[in-house]
């Protein structure tokens, strides 16, 4: 699957559509993504992750990156990812600080 | 022994995963493995693609022993500086998001998700080791 990432904001939900692999080669077009949201207020960080199939550290980077630097009081989300990434996640212990869920629902 | 030598640049960073991920797919893992063991390529590699060769180029040698024992040995050998990314302190998984430190993550993830991780200097050469094990397969009778 090609790696592709699309950034939606619309009343302060950013919505952070994933797919394919997240990782050193991809990361910096993700993150060149997410800086179109500089500056906006933001109460939800949403990463869609149904389609996403590898995320590595230089993945879970952009999203602390988008955390500490695009939306320092907004909420977290993962949606719809698997069982594999969530286990990086967990291993990371960032499942802690986000919110892990099937569909979207605004916490 | 499969072997694959290829200079350590960004651009080769997919081949040499592919290459590492092809051979434990032979080997036997399944897919929550290879994910693993990719994961652990891409953090290995991508280490010494940034950090080995300051200001210079050099090569990435990746060994991949079959072993007997149901182990899938990976060696990534590079002539770089000496650096033993395993001698990083872990990084504190507890803090927030908005706390944590850019670094020692990637490195972090392959000490847990690999059975074995190591490091040795061999002369000029720096040798990163890392080993999973292939689970039982099948069913497993009842003691």
């Amino acid at each position: 699957m090609e790696s592709k990432f699309a950034v939606d904001l619309k009343d302060g939900v950013a919505q952070i559509q994933l797919s394919g692999n997240l990782d050193t080669m991809t990361a910096p077009t993700l993150q060149e993504e997410l800086k179109k949201l500089a500056g906006a207020p933001i109460k939800s960080l949403v990463f869609l992750a149904k389609e996403l199939e590898y995320i590595s550290s230089a993945g879970l980077r952009v999203i602390i990156f988008a955390k500490q630097k695009i939306g320092a009081n907004a909420q977290v989300y993962l949606i719809g990812a698997g069982e594999s990434i969530i286990s990086v996640i967990k291993m990371s212990g960032l499942d802690n600080f986000m919110h892990i869920q099937e569909t979207f629902s605004e916490q | 022994m499969q072997k694959l030598v290829l200079p350590a640049t960004k651009e080769n960073m997919n081949c040499m995963t592919n290459f590492i991920c092809d051979e434990a797919r032979a080997f036997g893992f399944d897919y929550k493995s290879i994910f693993q063991i990719q994961l652990a390529a891409e953090e290995v590699l991508i280490n010494v693609v940034n950090y080995a060769y300051p200001g210079a180029n050099g090569d990435i040698e990746i060994r991949i022993s079959p072993q007997e024992n149901k182990e899938f040995e990976v060696k990534v050998i590079d002539s770089g500086i000496a650096f033993d990314p395993l001698a990083k302190e872990d990084p504190d998984i507890t803090l927030p998001m908005e706390q944590r430190q850019i670094g020692g993550l990637g490195i972090f993830l392959v000490k847990k998700i690999m059975d074995d991780v190591h490091y040795n200097r061999e002369g000029d050469r720096n040798i990163l080791t890392f080993m999973k094990r292939l689970p039982p397969q099948g069913c497993i009778p009842k003691d």
